[in-house]
């Protein structure tokens, strides 16, 4: 079954520290064997698991033995990799300001909704990021907490997976569960359109 | 305002997971929590990897010292008089 | 390796080394207090106060294994069973020179956090309460393998809890498996897990401390 993995630099396993073989032009990569035990076999993610779990470097993966499901990610008893996503993380800048992007449009909304326009209007005619994270943060003490997610987002712009989760979280606030879930899934849509990684393996 | 989601792990939480973690005995569940945590705590992450440096500076606490001569001697005895011999 | 094998592996290490002591073959008891008698010295040193009172007792602790190593079973492995008779003639000799230790029970503090509360942002907080008010500084690990900071941390172990001394010294320090510590002290999985962690906090926040101060 193939799938995909987040790896620190040089296919490291981000929580083991352990270097999986890599493949070479003439031949498929080793296996990496996990450990036995309650769930402690190799881990990998679906699509839907992607934005959970970003990290440095990316690769599709190959999964075998019986794989299940544990929460947010798959669970097999060997895996091995298959080939490096090239386009990433040199995408993750763009990644990053996609999420800043939505989040400050559900700022911007909850703002005017809330019937703050003055506030609204300063947001907007920042030009640039710096600026418009100091106002947010600025909106946020003295009006609106959750425009402080929009200076979240920016201030933590160099941390992918964090930005996500901040996305993610600015969503919950205005629109719960379903917020929160809505925006996973257009981080999972941007990463499977931006990356090309296609569903069907 | 309402926190995003309750099962989301805290710092102050993850910090008494840490132990555990190494260890290698939390639940697949709170292990999944706890790495999924790391991924978006970067402040959590220094926090392990200065853990993991503190227990490998440990280690270097033990440094074998050669046994002195009289103790090795008077230890000698003792063993050979336990094996009667 | 799992858990279980790596025991049964250690366990299986010792038997030639015990058939060989109970056969009187000197060399091979030579090479054990080789081994074990500075780490036995450095365990005892957390019970007691003088380095000659230290010695005293890990050679009497030598004489019991000696007498009792035919009745050795090997249920635990043969450094824990050593190091758990030298717990217990530490303690006894620690009592009779008028410091009582209680090992296993937990300290009075029971809920002692890990790090200050106040380095984490309080309930109030609209977005990240219970998070990091500000991210801990990355240490420089060169740093912490000097000899000043190595220093530091013998220090920041020797004034633990007697009880969190002697298991951060056997696992982290001398670098026995839990389950060994846990035969060695007596204490259940759960308990030791406990003391380990408040030692490492304990230690963990000397560190902090000093690397803090250098690095003004």
């Amino acid at each position: 079954m193939l799938a995909w993995k987040f790896f620190a630099a040089g296919a490291v396993a981000p929580f083991t520290g352990v270097p999986w073989p890599l493949p070479s032009e003439s031949a498929r990569a080793g296996w990496v064997e996990g450990a036995p035990g309650d769930g402690k076999g190799v881990h990998a993610c679906s699509l839907e698991d992607l934005p959970y779990w970003v990290d440095q470097e990316l690769w599709e993966v190959e999964l075998d033995g019986p794989v299940t499901r544990a929460g947010r990610q798959l669970v097999a008893s060997r895996g091995r990799l298959v080939a490096r996503v090239a386009a990433w993380p040199g995408a993750q800048d763009v990644f990053t300001r996609a999420c800043i992007e939505r989040t400050r449009q559900r700022v911007l909304e909850g703002l005017l909704e809330a019937g703050c326009t003055e506030d609204a209007e300063r947001l907007t005619a920042q030009h640039d990021l710096d600026a418009e994270r100091d106002t947010a943060f600025a909106i946020a003490q003295s009006g609106p907490a959750f425009a402080g997610y929009l200076f979240d987002a920016i201030r933590r712009r160099p941390y992918p997976g964090l930005c996500a989760y901040i996305a993610a979280n600015a969503a919950a606030s205005r629109d719960g569960r379903r917020g929160h879930d809505e925006e996973r899934a257009m981080q999972v849509q941007w990463l499977a359109g931006h990356l090309g990684l296609t569903r069907d393996r | 305002m309402s926190r995003a989601l309750p099962a989301d792990l805290d710092c102050i939480v993850a910090v008494e997971q840490v132990t555990d973690y190494l260890e290698g005995v939390l639940p697949l569940e709170a292990r999944t929590e706890f790495e999924q945590h790391l991924v978006t705590c970067p402040g959590c992450v220094i926090y392990l990897r200065q853990v993991r440096a503190q227990v490998a500076a440990s280690g270097k606490l033990a440094e074998p010292r050669p046994v002195a001569e009289e103790v090795t001697r008077k230890l000698l005895e003792m063993f050979h008089a336990s094996r009667g011999g | 390796m799992p858990a279980a094998a790596a025991e049964l592996q250690a366990l299986a290490q010792d038997s030639p080394l015990v058939e060989a002591l109970r056969a009187g073959d000197e060399r091979a008891f030579l090479g054990l207090v080789g081994s074990l008698h500075s780490a036995m010295i450095r365990f005892a040193r957390g019970f007691l106060h003088s380095h000659a009172t230290a010695e005293d007792v890990v050679q009497d602790t030598w004489a019991v294994v000696l007498e009792d190593i035919d009745r050795f079973e090997g249920r635990s492995t043969l450094r824990s069973w050593i190091f758990a008779i030298l717990a217990n003639l530490a303690r006894t000799r620690a009592s009779r020179d008028g410091r009582a230790i209680p090992l296993s029970a937990l300290e009075p503090d029971q809920g002692e956090p890990a790090v200050d509360p106040t380095e984490f942002l309080p309930p109030s907080h609209s977005r990240w309460a219970g998070h990091w008010a500000k991210w801990p500084e990355p240490w420089p690990e060169e740093q912490l393998l000097s000899r000043e900071a190595l220093a530091h941390v013998r220090d920041a172990i020797d004034r633990l809890p007697a009880g969190q001394r002697a298991v951060i010294q056997l696992h982290d320090v001398e670098g026995w498996s839990s389950q060994e510590v846990c035969e060695a002290l007596g204490l259940s999985d759960v308990n030791q897990r406990v003391l380990l962690h408040r030692a490492r906090s304990r230690v963990r926040r000397e560190i902090a401390r000093h690397v803090e101060r250098r690095s003004r």
